[in-house]
């Protein structure tokens, strides 16, 4: 059974003349690293919304983990940890503030809250940094404290949307990492990047998105290798999506 | 160039932000105009507002008939002499004052004009006999005139809301009005008794009785300076256990402590605002974590700033203000009614906030609108001038206004001296109000488009 169903998803936001996303179908089994990749307006962001029940669609439905969510449902998909673009983190409280902070939203108290607080914080490499206000912190600690934050409720699937944007390439190494060893642990990961190395050396299938529909899903080799002339994934994306620019 | 390219940049982006652009614009204007209308009104004299004005006539008399119909024509006074279709006694005229539908009660005393008449007569007795020693030096026998001054007098008693420039003016008022009455009764008293002088002098020299020939002048209508014969006395309503006199310091106090705790609007929306720009409550709510928690835990910590403020405000008013030359705030024993005020007040403040913060789309809007709404609020609910001051209009509009519920409130409290029970119905204005912000902001964070 699939962890992550996506059945006709569409979404058209008010005033616009297009919906953003259309017929919008993918799975994502348990245990997967899954790459959603597009150019920039493909409706990636729109699809992770509706996946974190913070968008309803307009049309179709997502089913997470057997609970369904379309444009009527009462509650929102549960289960869903979700890294933000943005640094979602409060830049006057401290590192740890922040992870406590999100933590007892999240329903943690007492003994639980300080491990699993302590343990997000060995994952981010962020002890030395736990206690400094995240204003002053480097946008590498930030984003490793956003994807700290992500962590805390140990969420089955977790939804990262370009979580490394602008990051040196050590912070980057080290997130990588770590999304590797939290995906072996059995997390379910649903990730969007630019970076297509990036996600040809973490993701087990990739869903490739463009004009708001899925244009191309599988394994990446497999995918490259269907591709004539394609060695990597980056040339497979061109050759799918076109080089011309978008916005 | 480089000059011309950055302003050229800043007028482009503030062309477009609209939501910006109304603010700056029409925000002013409105306060411009709402605060000018209130104080335009303020600022003119007490014969161009209309007070209310509960009438006591308990005189039969010339001097009661008198002041009641120059109260009636001189047109600066909204007279009340009936309450629900009954003469008003002095009990109920107070009660219209101390609920503060009518800024004023006057009672004129029972046999005010025989008591005027018996204080001129024998004046005027002295003033002849005063004469007739210089020209006989022999001594006069008559009456003394009463010394007894305020034995009877008319009462004057103030709504203790009432400001006490305001308050000092409507009394001049009065004061000069019923003198009027009295300088136009006394002329014309010494106006017959010159006369019967006279035709006493005139009898006496030809052997005739004198004929009486009625009112030698009649000069009531003139206004004299003179020292009041029936004077006229303010009087302070009974509080719980002593008279309440009221100070400004009694009367400012809770009004800018209101103000203060309105102004918690900006920060509270700011903080809002940022949340969402942040990121942080898209993350919160895939915890998820339901919006009445968010706006909850907010309301309660600047309900908390609220408290604070206010404990701070009576503080201020109780210590430091003695020591700067002016009165001491009493903050009076009605505790359960001061901290019901003072919560209602504060959730009323958090409403608002969070209404300005699910409409705002940036910082900067929401600063400014809280602000400038927080400024016309207080116009219009009474904390720069008086309602009853304002024009009928406005007066209407500041019907709807919290922060008049709030002042309302504050002012029984801290200057009528009001319980729990007499500022129920306006605590319950200000959590309705909460209610109605609290769920408005919750309809609109469900179907806000992300």
């Amino acid at each position: 059974m699939a962890e992550i169903s996506v059945v006709g998803l569409e979404r058209t936001y008010p005033g616009a003349s297009r919906p953003a996303i259309k017929n919008l179908s993918f799975e994502v089994a348990r245990g997967e690293f899954f790459g959603l990749l597009g150019p920039n307006g493909a409706g990636k962001t729109t699809t992770i919304s509706i996946l974190c029940g913070l968008l309803r669609p307009t049309a179709g439905h997502v089913e997470v983990r057997g609970e369904r969510w379309d444009g009527h449902s009462r509650t929102m998909p549960r289960g869903m940890g979700l890294v933000p673009q943005d640094i979602a983190l409060y830049p006057t409280l401290t590192v740890r503030e922040n992870l406590d902070y999100f933590g007892r939203m999240s329903g943690l108290w007492g003994g639980d809250l300080r491990r699993r607080v302590d343990r997000c914080l060995h994952i981010g490499a962020l002890e030395s940094h736990a206690s400094r206000r995240v204003v002053q912190c480097s946008g590498g600690v930030k984003r490793r404290a956003n994807l700290a934050a992500g962590l805390l409720s140990e969420p089955p699937i977790l939804v990262l949307d370009e979580p490394t944007v602008g990051v040196d390439a050590q912070s980057r190494n080290v997130l990588i990492e770590n999304l590797k060893a939290i995906n072996q642990s059995g997390t379910t990961i649903v990730y969007t990047t630019h970076y297509m190395e990036e996600a040809e050396a973490l993701c087990t299938r990739i869903a490739i998105l463009d004009a708001g529909g899925v244009i191309a899903q599988g394994e990446p080799a497999e995918l490259i290798a269907r591709q004539k002339d394609c060695s990597s994934l980056v040339q497979l994306f061109l050759a799918l999506t076109g080089k011309e620019l978008r916005e | 160039m480089k000059f011309f390219a950055s302003a050229y940049k800043e007028l482009l982006i503030l062309v477009r932000d609209r939501g910006g652009l109304a603010i700056v614009f029409l925000m002013p204007l409105a306060l411009a105009c709402i605060v000018t209308m209130i104080q335009d009104k303020a600022f003119q004299s007490v014969s161009e507002s209309t007070v209310s004005l509960a009438l006591v006539n308990r005189d039969a008399g010339a001097i009661g008939r008198g002041i009641a119909e120059k109260l009636a024509e001189s047109g600066d006074f909204f007279l009340v002499t009936t309450h629900k279709g009954v003469a008003l006694d002095e009990g109920a005229a107070r009660g219209l004052v101390t609920r503060g539908a009518a800024q004023v009660c006057v009672v004129i005393p029972e046999d005010a004009s025989a008591h005027f008449e018996q204080r001129l007569r024998a004046e005027i007795e002295k003033a002849f006999a005063e004469e007739e020693l210089a020209e006989d030096d022999a001594a006069w026998k008559g009456d003394e005139p009463p010394k007894e001054k305020g034995a009877l007098c008319v009462e004057v008693c103030f709504d203790p809301a009432v400001g006490s420039l305001y308050k000092k003016s409507v009394f001049h008022a009065l004061q000069r009005l019923t003198q009027g009455v009295e300088m136009g009764l006394t002329v014309n008293a010494l106006g017959n008794a010159f006369r019967k002088k006279i035709d006493a002098l005139a009898a006496e020299m030809s052997g005739e009785a004198p004929e009486d020939n009625g009112d030698l002048v009649d000069l009531s209508g003139r206004a004299w300076a003179d020292e009041a014969l029936l004077p006229m006395r303010e009087v302070y309503l009974e509080g719980g256990r002593e008279p309440i006199v009221p100070t400004p310091v009694q009367q400012n106090v809770p009004a800018w402590t209101l103000f203060a705790m309105f102004l918690i609007v900006v920060p509270l929306s700011s903080s809002l605002i940022q949340e969402r720009q942040q990121g942080t409550l898209t993350r919160l709510r895939t915890l998820p974590v339901r919006p009445f928690v968010l706006f909850a835990g907010k309301q309660a910590v600047y309900l908390g700033v609220c408290a604070v403020q206010f404990a701070m405000m009576l503080l201020i008013g109780v210590a430091v203000m003695p020591l700067l030359g002016m009165s001491s705030f009493d903050p009076g024993s009605h505790y359960v009614a001061m901290v019901s005020v003072c919560a209602a007040s504060g959730l009323a403040a958090t409403g608002l906030g969070l209404v300005i913060s699910v409409f705002a789309r940036s910082n900067e809007q929401a600063a400014m609108f809280g602000a400038t709404i927080v400024v016309i609020a207080s116009a219009l609910g009474g904390i720069m001038v008086p309602t009853f001051l304002m024009p009928a209009a406005l007066q209407q509009v500041s019907a709807f206004s919290p922060m008049n519920w709030g002042l309302n409130a504050f002012l029984g409290i801290f200057v009528r001296q009001y319980g729990f029970w007499d500022v129920l119905p306006d605590v319950l204005k200000l959590l309705a109000f909460f209610g109605v912000t609290l769920f408005v902001s919750l309809f609109y964070t469900a179907r806000r488009p992300e």
